[in-house]
């Protein structure tokens, strides 16, 4: 599950292209994913197979020998780009307010991604050259992967660098909506907490069940990373060593579009503290988090009612003292998508998130509303467009400083 | 500095290729996502209905020209309507599995059937230009292209030199079980035609 990493993932067009599908075969609009899209990355990159009570069920080798040929434009997305205007007034207490807009590639983007022909090996892999308007050529994801088993129950395991899990969880839980901002749950980042996915390098391990017709998907899923790089915060000086980290979470989605997920994920990072002064110290940090998401689809693609709540328990350290504590965090949101017609919704959210640091003076919150609309302009989905508005409203849980920003962010990606 | 400019060069390439690139990727989609247009204005009241929900529901994944350009006897509608209700994200009920079965059926008993016989009709005896003809109305083009035209992910052109009439019949009418082709059951005339046109490909 690709929780608690606040990026935007975007849709693969040269899906589409190999099997001649619009991208709603996949997405209710991109990049958000429906259970064919789910099933598609579980069985290996492979379009998930009609699953009738009376017939057989298909192997993953035969999915695999019924692929089309094996072509670049199968397998590789040449550009998928994010043009953004973004408009921001902030306000920070004590200091007065500030107010800035851009136009920008907000991201630049290639995938290359598929199967090796005639096996029951896939692969995905992602060249970013533009993130968040900053060109930094980076590869977020490189790795390869086994699937076997067949269409109703199966299993795969993957090597390599890997941000997002193969499952990517049920609705709720995935880390894109039809708003530019993922949930504020997903991104907390708050000052005295880490940034969980660090260009993580591991295994993925997953089962996957689906009933006839897919009326029901159970899905269960294990990783285990070496991270490196581990950003803690203002307050944490960089890592010097990489952490273990484990992520598993089971899924179930059940018809139509709707499904509850859960997680934990367990880290563990070794940093050195207050580097070269005095007060040097290593801190050897624990990082938790617990959470459940759900949503449900009232009618298909009509109303969709999501919902989340995520708990955090990290050690922190003082850097002054050295007073050992926790951080602690309850994060929930509710979201609300209307999709009017295939290729047009409207979407609002509300997130709010409880910070609680060791011999803080009291509990201080983060809030967050949303509201925003998504069209697609091309019958077959890969072109769309995102306009939202935004209030964010913080007390910083160490400094006890609020601040607030107001949002207008408009964006139009381009999926080939 | 050298940051800069090596974040500047990047960019430009990247500009560079994107342009060139998907140029020819949106022609790709463009052509695959050409739509074929129906007039169902004179179909009975009950079919139009069924149109709807065809047009509705099968949409969301195909394009409706993949479904409307293919030819297949009812029971094979029958089938394949079954088939895409056990696909993930489909959402198709029976009541509605029923609606777009009698739709598909009727439009092949009418519609493609004139077109066929109109093809027979204008192709001056040529088996290769009325093989051509339904190669179209047959909707073979759906999943497969002829000079660029039709579905690219599976192309025809050269097969007249890598098989022969036979191997082509057999292909058509009984394809490998691990194909993803269905059988076509089609009169022999019109199949004596499409493998004549195919023949052609060179």
């Amino acid at each position: 599950m690709a929780v608690l990493f606040p990026r935007q993932a975007s849709a693969v067009p040269q899906y589409a292209r190999r099997y001649g599908i619009t991208c709603y075969a996949c997405h209710t609009i991109p990049p958000v994913l429906n259970e064919q899209g789910y099933m598609f990355q579980k069985l290996g990159h492979h379009l998930p197979p009609s699953l009738q009570e009376s017939k057989p069920v298909e192997r993953i080798l035969d999915l695999v020998r019924k692929e089309h040929e094996w072509t670049i434009a199968n397998n590789a997305s040449f550009a998928v780009s994010d043009f953004n205007y973004q408009a921001q007034k902030n306000t920070q207490q004590g200091q007065g307010s500030n107010s800035t807009s851009a136009i920008q590639v907000g991201s630049w983007n290639a995938y290359f991604g598929g199967w090796i022909p005639n096996t029951q090996f896939f692969y995905y892999s992602e060249f970013d050259i533009v993130t968040g308007g900053q060109t930094n050529p980076d590869m977020p994801n490189a790795h390869i992967g086994y699937i076997g088993g067949t269409a109703k129950s199966s299993w795969y395991g993957i090597v390599g660098r890997e941000h997002l899990q193969v499952s990517e969880g049920t609705r709720a839980a995935q880390v894109y909506s039809l708003l530019p901002n993922s949930p504020l749950v997903f991104e907390n980042m708050g000052p005295t907490n880490f940034i969980l996915d660090q260009s993580p390098v591991g295994a993925e391990v997953g089962y996957t069940w689906a009933s006839s017709k897919y009326r029901d998907i159970l899905g269960v899923n294990m990783k285990v990373t070496d991270g490196d790089n581990a950003d803690g915060s203002e307050i944490l000086g960089a890592s010097s060593k990489n952490g273990k980290d484990v992520w598993v979470d089971a899924d179930w989605w059940y018809a139509p579009e709707s499904g509850v997920s859960f997680m934990t994920y367990q880290g563990k990072k070794s940093q050195i503290q207050n580097s070269g002064a005095a007060n040097q110290f290593s801190f050897n940090s624990r990082i938790r988090r617990e959470g459940a998401f759900g949503n449900y689809m009232i009618g298909r693609d009509k109303i969709d009612l999501l919902g989340g709540y995520l708990h955090g328990n990290d050690d922190w350290q003082d850097p002054a003292t050295q007073a050992p504590g926790n951080y602690i965090t309850n994060g929930g949101f509710g979201e609300v998508d209307y999709y009017l017609w295939r290729g047009m919704a409207l979407a609002g959210r509300y997130d709010r998130l409880r910070q609680d640091v060791t011999n803080g003076v009291h509990p201080t919150d983060a809030e967050q509303w949303q509201v925003g609309a998504e069209k697609a302009f091309t019958p077959m989905g890969n072109i769309v467009g995102r306009i939202a508005a935004g209030n964010y409203h913080a007390i910083d849980p160490v400094a006890f400083t609020g601040s607030a920003t107001r949002t207008f962010e408009a964006d139009i990606q381009f999926n080939f | 500095m050298k940051q800069t400019v090596l974040s500047r060069f990047l960019l430009a390439a990247s500009l560079t290729a994107f342009l060139a690139i998907t140029t020819s990727a949106f022609a790709q989609f463009g052509t695959r996502y050409e739509e074929t247009k129906i007039d169902v204005n004179s179909y009975p009241a009950e079919i139009q209905n069924g149109y709807r929900v065809f047009a509705n529901k099968c949409s969301a994944c195909h394009d409706l020209s993949s479904s409307l350009k293919q030819s297949r006897s009812p029971q094979a509608w029958t089938a394949e309507v079954h088939r895409m209700q056990a696909m993930a994200s489909s959402h198709i009920n029976d009541r509605e599995a029923d609606q777009i079965v009698k739709f598909l059926a009727y439009d092949e008993t009418h519609r493609k059937d004139l077109a066929r016989e109109s093809a027979n009709a204008n192709s001056g005896n040529s088996p290769e230009v009325a093989g051509k003809q339904l190669f179209e109305s047959y909707g073979c083009s759906s999943c497969h292209s002829v000079a660029g035209a039709g579905n690219t992910s599976s192309p025809l052109d050269g097969i007249g030199n890598k098989k022969t009439a036979e191997e082509l019949k057999r292909l058509i009418v009984s394809p490998s079980s691990g194909s993803a082709m269905p059988a076509m059951s089609i009169p022999d005339k019109d199949l004596n035609d499409v493998v004549a046109y195919l023949r052609t490909l060179k």
